[in-house]
């Protein structure tokens, strides 16, 4: 087994088990830790694909921003850690079988279907890095969509401030 | 040196994409509902990611959707949870089971 193939077996495991946890607890901060751990070993897993941009900003983004948003946000309200408030609906075991089932379609389908794509061997593809940074600046690449989803995180901040202004 | 099979990154990201549908099926509380939009989100990141190392490799354009993918995530949270601080505000409960009204709820 490579380097490759280690790294994603043990932050997939983290990933998931986290995911798991976070779904599972019934209290709200804690599921926010697990969310937070669960984002970083998403990051884990785009480092061993070799987008190690990608993976700086979830862990940035993900792990850090919105985990913490929602632990020092709503999580820490009263309404939240409360138990009785906060357990699964009384359907669950339904969640659980949707969740199953289209779990069980997707990996037929992954494994059932032949790709024909042989990845580049290697830990990271060389200069992919150098050219993301350019390509998100140069006015013939993505600096459209870049600036774009800039303006959709200012208004994004605009309306969420004033959602919660008090009246 | 080896590298993992496409379809087991898929497998992957399927079981992140189905733990994050269970949350949004199943909780009661509007917040964790939330963190399993997140976890899904985080799935398409990593399709997204896989594809392009897998396929794509001699361009950018993959890694720049992902990190779009990213940028949507951190709109959809921070409008999200001031949807739901506004809810408890008004209403007093983040439980979305107990909020089965638009407007303010009488005597509160």
């Amino acid at each position: 087994m490579g380097l490759q193939t280690i790294l994603f077996i043990v932050f997939g495991a983290v990933a998931l088990g986290a995911a798991v946890a976070a779904v599972v607890l019934r209290n709200a901060f804690h599921s926010a830790l697990a969310l937070a751990g669960s984002c970083l070993g998403v990051a884990g897993v785009l480092v061993s694909l070799g987008a190690p941009i990608l993976a700086g900003v979830q862990a940035l983004v993900f792990a850090g921003g919105i985990a913490a948003l929602i632990k020092f946000g709503p999580a820490s309200l009263r309404d939240m850690t409360r138990p009785g408030s906060l357990g699964h609906s009384r359907w669950w075991w339904m969640g659980v079988a949707v969740a199953v089932a289209l779990c069980a379609a997707l990996g037929w389908a992954a494994f059932s279907h032949d790709w024909g794509l042989e990845p580049e061997s290697g830990l990271i593809p060389s200069g992919s890095i150098q050219a993301m940074g350019t390509t998100l600046i140069d006015p013939a690449g993505f600096v459209l969509p870049f600036a774009s989803t800039v303006i959709l995180l200012l208004v994004a901040f605009v309306g969420a401030a004033r959602l919660v202004r008090r009246r | 040196m080896t590298v993992v099979p496409l379809a087991w990154v898929l497998v992957f990201s399927a079981a992140l994409f189905c733990v994050g549908l269970y949350a949004v099926l199943a909780r009661r509380n509007g917040v964790t509902i939330l963190m399993g939009i997140v976890l899904m989100l985080d799935a398409v990141l990593i399709n997204l990611a896989a594809f392009w190392r897998y396929g794509e490799l001699g361009t950018v354009s993959g890694q720049v959707f992902a990190l779009a993918v990213a940028f949507v995530a951190v709109a959809e949270a921070l409008v999200g949870l001031a949807l739901f601080i506004a809810l408890w505000r008004s209403h007093g409960t983040a439980v979305l089971d107990d909020v089965d009204s638009l407007g303010e709820r009488e005597g509160a």
